[in-house]
Formats: structure tokens, sequence, C-alpha cells
């Protein structure tokens, strides 16, 4: 009788440690349980179109971006991204044919952070 | 969440089908209801043999081109089970044995002893258990993330398998072996798991547990003495339960070594099992023996049959296994010269028996006709023999060795190996087994160079834990319960017993748990350090996913490997465009000495893509994605008019070359 306690409480300890890990792993690959990050980057990394998405994984919501050819600002604007969402922002309305071999910049602040990504058109 | 408990609820049905069963079934049909292995050996025993066993239907599949998925590895162990209830049902129609005749009577009875225990020693084990799943679990609370190197290098061709439905080739890699990945691949498939979550490292501590389970039965087996096995879990369990190849292999993924070091045990287990009737050989006639001779063939067979599994799954322990059996066979030879003959036939009989010659036989197909082990094929053994090549090599020092095992663990065990010698059975299988586990470790560690090993001896000491924990629990048994062995220096042990007080004694025994307890527990303080910061991490993964769907296998990727998360070995589980890709940038120090250009590119691509060197091995790599740490390696992209900046977090950047 006794083997077969053990064993049935070697089965309980690793269903137990198991579920618990089962369970942190799911929170730590989670990007945004305890997390605060967000990400910027463009929805054509290949093409010439210049529309971006904020991801956002931050305790921030409010993001505000820039479109920069020439060094001059062509556009901007404000989005509200709540944690855990994405928006896509569209942009392939400006027209940068004249600007050939020129570099193109994103640039999207919030309070605390800013990050630019861009492309040599 | 529904999905969160269902997927586990799979993980352990898949554990159970694929490892289990096949094993339990195989005993089934193996040993009947026999009562020669109690219920716990059973258990542990079972799982092993049902990864073999997987293993072994893998390689059919494999040649008869049936493909690996989650139907055809459950069909294969259920068919697998079925054959074994069949075989178990024809021997008991033909033997018609309803009730136990008098030999299993007394099998029963001795089995009944040795596992049953007193409350004290029953609460003792539970509580030992407990605290071994506690420290492990606590201290994998904070690795379990997908961020181990080795563990990104598994998962990616378990994955390999699971996706293409075969087995792999590794690329021609003598790294990796096939044993090692085959049950991963299928608990993934049954389960839907992710390679992602916590289960590669779930299946590896419990493998883990097994391991010093099989440590705990083979102990009791061989001293027929519970405090030396209780005392066995506590020091493999307990204590050092975090440094290697502990809890830490566990999280490192270091599967190779964790599957190794249960199946050594298990070999050592039944090949003991098998020889176990050499002490009483005296002693046993007429059916007792009949039977006896039966199952040590059985036992026999299944020591092979594991050994078969050991040499599919990791070529370290196998290779170290070999040595040691070697010197086992040369040891038990010497020491009992005087009843060679004698013994010779016995062992003879054994050896040529159709159980045992036909596992063998078949083991011997399967490894050259079914399926060769890449280490077979690409010479690997060549590698690891010859004369030391590096300083890591060389061999390890007593200081080495006293931190790779433990200081109490060292001066125990030592302890323990020599009061073994002073209580030495000859004919005791065990004995010689323990003995020369140890000592082969020892000089493989300590002296490769006498034996021509060419290995780093930091990675075999890590092995010596195991015979040392049963030394030191003997050890410390024999020290202060003399009476339960039977020493040869019967005066001296009187005399050592009159001569210190029950008192002195009792403290001296408290004195030295104490320093074991500190010393064994000391590694226990990082399993309750606070959890990392996974942020770097998920955005890895965040930036990989992203480029998986933004590029083509004609893309070739280049990342960094020192500035990026550790995690960034699992980056090519989410392209699947084979293991050397992405490239890396490995560490600054490996390209110190690199004379040759393509050697020396993935250093330069990113350091300084500008110069006229790294253009050349843009044109000759293809390279065309960069992904790197924004912090370390953002400005020298940023100047140039050929690379795009496509996405960015605060921990990596992507760049693309346009031009």
């Amino acid at each position: 009788m006794q083997p077969k306690k053990i064993i049935l409480f070697i089965i309980i300890l690793f269903v137990a440690s198991s579920a618990w890990l089962f369970n942190v792993s799911r929170k730590e690959i989670n990007p945004n349980a305890g997390k605060n990050w967000w990400a910027l980057y463009f929805q054509n990394p290949k093409s010439n179109d210049l529309n971006f998405v904020i991801e956002n994984h931050s305790n921030q919501s409010n993001f505000h971006w820039e479109v920069l050819g020439k060094n001059q600002k062509t556009k901007e604007g404000t989005v509200n991204i709540t944690k855990g969402n994405s928006q896509k922002i569209i942009v392939s309305d400006l027209d940068f044919s004249s600007s050939q071999n020129k570099k193109v910049i994103i640039q999207v602040n919030t309070k605390s952070s800013k990050k630019e990504i861009y492309k040599n058109l | 969440m529904l999905f969160f408990i269902q997927s586990q609820i799979m993980f352990y049905i898949a554990i159970g089908l694929i490892m289990f069963f096949p094993g339990y079934f195989l005993l089934l049909a193996v040993f009947e209801k026999s009562k020669i292995l109690s219920v716990l050996e059973k258990f542990i025993l079972s799982f092993g043999l049902g990864m073999i066993i997987t293993d072994f239907i893998a390689f059919i599949y494999n040649k008869a081109g049936i493909s690996i998925t989650a139907f055809s590895s459950v069909l294969g162990a259920l068919i697998f089970c079925l054959i074994s209830y069949g075989i178990y049902i024809l021997k008991f129609r033909k033997n018609k044995k309803l009730t136990p005749n008098e030999i299993e009577k007394k099998e029963s009875e001795k089995e009944k002893k040795l596992f049953s225990f007193s409350k004290k020693q029953f609460i003792l084990i539970l509580l030992l258990l407990f605290l071994t799943f506690f420290i492990k679990t606590a201290y994998l609370t904070g690795t379990v993330a997908p961020t181990a190197t080795d563990m990104g290098h598994h998962t990616y061709w378990a994955k390999v398998i699971a996706d293409n439905g075969k087995l792999t080739d590794y690329e021609n890699m003598p790294d990796f072996i096939i044993g090692e990945h085959i049950v991963i691949s299928e608990i993934h498939l049954i389960s839907g798991e992710s390679f992602f979550s916590a289960f590669p490292v779930n299946f590896l501590l419990f493998l883990n547990i097994l391991g010093i389970l099989t440590v705990f039965i083979l102990t009791l087996r061989i001293f027929e003495n519970k405090f030396v096995a209780i005392f066995t879990l506590l020091f493999l369990g307990v204590l050092f339960a975090v440094t290697s190849p502990q809890a830490k292999f566990v999280s490192g993924g270091v599967v190779g070594n964790i599957i190794g070091n249960y199946f050594m045990p298990m070999i050592f287990y039944f090949f003991y099992r098998a020889f176990e009737f050499l002490k009483d050989s005296d002693i046993i006639k007429g059916e007792t023996k009949q039977f006896q001779s039966n199952q040590t063939k059985k036992f026999l067979a299944l020591g092979i049959f594991t050994t078969f599994g050991l040499f599919y799954t990791h070529h370290l322990t196998a290779f170290i296994f070999l040595f040691i059996f070697l010197f086992l066979v040369i040891f038990f030879t010497v020491i009992n010269y005087k009843d060679l003959t004698y013994l010779s036939k016995k062992i003879w009989k054994i050896i040529w028996s159709p159980q045992v010659i036909s596992v063998l036989a078949l083991g011997l197909f399967f490894f050259f006709f079914i399926f060769i082990p890449n280490y077979i094929k690409d010479n690997a053994v060549k590698i690891a023999v010859g004369h030391p090549s590096k300083s890591t090599r060389d061999g390890l020092s007593f200081t080495n060795l006293k931190s790779s095992i433990g200081e109490a663990r060292l001066a125990l065990g030592l302890l323990g190996l020599m009061l073994l010698a002073l209580s030495y059975k000859r004919k005791n299988f065990g004995y010689a087994i323990i003995s020369s586990w140890a000592i082969m470790l020892f000089i493989m560690s300590s002296q490769p160079q006498l034996l021509l090993i060419n290995l780093p001896s930091s990675r075999i000491g890590n092995y010596l834990s195991y015979p040392l924990s049963i030394l030191s629990a003997y050890g410390l048994v024999a020290i202060f319960k003399p009476n339960m062995f039977n020493f040869k220096m019967t005066n001296a042990n009187s005399h050592f017993s009159n001569l210190i007080s029950k008192k002195t004694l009792s403290a001296t025994f408290i004195i030295i748990l104490i320093f074991v307890f500190i010393n064994g527990l000391a590694d226990s303080a990082q399993a309750f350090k606070k959890s990392p910061d996974f942020t770097p991490m998920v955005q890895t993964f965040s930036a990989s996913k992203y480029l998986a769907q933004n590029t083509q296998k004609s893309d070739i990727i280049l990342k960094d490997h020192n500035y990026i998360a550790s995690s960034d070995t699992w980056i090519k589980l989410f392209f699947m465009r084979g293991y050397k890709y992405p490239l890396s940038r490995s560490y600054f120090k490996r390209y110190k000495n690199k004379t040759k250009l393509e050697k020396k590119c993935n250093l330069l691509m990113i350091s300084s893509p500008d110069s006229s060197d790294a253009k050349k091995c843009f044109a000759n790599t293809q390279v065309n994605v960069i992904m790197v740490n924004p912090l370390f390696d953002s400005a020298q992209f940023k100047k140039l008019n050929n690379f795009n900046k496509i996405y960015t977090t605060s921990g990596i950047a992507v760049f693309y070359k346009n031009k």
C-alpha cells in the first residue's frame, strides 16, 4: 500500500509543479503581463510604402507620430492605443516621388520615450 | 483559460500514452503479474522503457515512410500495448497460473519487506520528495521562460520532426542525437502544447525526478537497507538540488544529460537484478534456481534494451557508460578470480539465452539497418578519444571536484567508498556496480589522459554526483549504524562502537548532518532569487514573428548574439529555415584569431557594414536583414543610405538592406 501512496504523492507533486510552471511561463511569455514596452514598424518593410504600425504593450496610451522628409515635418498626428493593441497609421497619401535617394523618417513619441524607423527611398 | 487547462491535461495524457503505458505493458508482457518488481519500481521504470519503445516505433515509421503525427504516435503506442497485452494473455493461458506458486510467494514477501517502510521512514520519504520538487520548482520558476541556449537548439530539432513528420539527419551535425527529440516532438504533437510554454522544462523536470527515483530503488535493492536508500534520496534529490546536473540542467535544456542520468541508473538496475542471484548462488537450488534463472535473463534483456535506448539518446553518457561497464567487468572478474570458472559458466548461460540474444540482435539490427545515430556516421567517437586538446579537458583538480560535486558529498562519498571496501561482498554485483561507477568517473574526470579521453572534464565530473550520493548515504549510515553491515573488521568495528559513547556518536551525527545540510542547501538559495525581467525576451520573439511574416527563405537574416537577450537561439523556431538560420554574430572573442574573411563576415557585417570587407561579405552571403540591439548597434546603419530601419523596440532593431 505504501508504494502506491508514494506513487500518488509523486503524481500530485508533479502535476502541482508543472501546473505552476505552466502558469508562470504563460505570464512570462505574455507581452503585456507585467511588461512595459512598445514597438514601431513598417507594415510593408520591403516596399517604398511608408504605412507603419504602433504596437503597444506599455502603460502609455498616447502616441504622437511625425513623418519627416528632408528633415522637415510633412505629416503628424496623435493616436490613442490601449495596452495590448496596435494601430496602423496610413501615410501612403504622402508623395515622396520627388525625393529620390532621400531618407523618410517616422518618429513616434510618448511622454517618456521616442522611437524612429526610416526608409531610404 | 479553458484552452490552458485543456492543453495541460493533454500534456499529462501524452506523457501517459507515449511514455508510461508502452513501458508498463512491456513489463506486464515480460514479468506478467509477478511480484519480482514492486509497484513503485514498475512505475519508475515504465516511463524510461516507454520512451525507448516510442523511439523504436518512430524508427520503424521513418523506415516505412509513415509520417509521425499525433494520430500515428498514439496508434503506434496503442498497438504496442495491445501486442504486449496479447503476449501476457497468451503466457497466462499457457501457464494457467491463477494463483502464485511458492517461489513467487517468497518473491512477493521479499518485495513487501523491502518496500514496506516504518511510519517515520514513510513520512521522511514523502518529505524528501516534497522538498525535492519544491526546491527544483522554486528555481525553475525564475528560469522556465524560453531563454536557455541549449533548450532553444533542442526544441528546434523537436519542431523539425513534428513539422515534417519524419526523423531528421540534423544537417549532418553529430552534436544532436535522435532519442533526445522524438518523445518531446510527439508530446508536442499529441498535446498541442507550444514549445514556448513550460512543457519542455516540465518534461525534463519529470525525467530528472525519475532518474533520482531510479537511484533510490537501485540503492534499496543493492543494500537492502532503507536508511541508505532514504539518505540517497536526501543527497541526490534535496541537497544540491539546483546545481548541475540537477535543476540547472533542467532549465538549461541539457536534454541528453538529463535522459542519460535516468537511463544509466536504469541499466545498472536491470544489470544488478540480472546478476543479483550471484550473491546467493551457492545456496539457491532446484525450482527456485530455475525460476531465478528465467527472471535473470529477462532483466538482462531489459538492461540491453535500455542500453540501446541510451546509445540512441546521448553519446556522452553512452561513452561514459562504456568505460564504466568495461571497468565493472574487469573489476568483478579480478575480485572473483578464484570462482571465475564457476561464475563465468553461470553468467554465460544467462547471456546465451533466447531472451538476451534476441534483444541484442534486434538492437543491433535497428542500430545498423533501421536508423544509424548520426554520431556514428560522423565519427564523433574519434573526436572524443585522444590526448586532451584543451586545458578544460586536462582533468579536474580536487578543488574543482569539490565545487562540482559539493564538499559534503565528496567527503562522505569517499568515506562511503572506503567503508564499502571494508564490508565488501565479492559476489555482490551491486557493490561492484557502485564502486566501478564512482571509481571510473573519478579517473575519467580527474585523470582523463590515462584513458585517452578528450572531453570537457567538468561535463564528466557532473556525473559523479550520482554514485557519490549513494556512497555518501552508505557512508553516513555505515558510520552511525555499523551493525547493519557486515564489516570485515568486526573486531575493529566493535571497538569503534565501544570506544565512543552513544551520546558522542549522536552529537557527531547531528554535527555532520548540519554540515551536510548547510553545504548541500547553499545552492538552493539561487532558487529564491527574484525572477529577471523578460521584456527583452518578448521583444526578441515579437521581432522574430514580424520577420517570419515579412520575409522569405531567400532573405538571409543575420542576428547578434552579444547584445540581444539570451533567448536569441529560439529565434530560429519562428522561421524553421534551417538550424543555422538566421546567421549569428557570435561572441567577439571567437573572432580574435580568425584570419579568413569568410570566418569574420558575421562580425564585419554588423560591426562595420560600410567597410570593403563587409561589402564583400554581403555579396557572398546575401545577407539583407540585420537584427541587433539598437543601444549598441544602430549608429553604423543609420549613416548608410542602403539600410532601412524597419522595426524597433527598446531592445531590438531590424535593418533591411534595400540595395
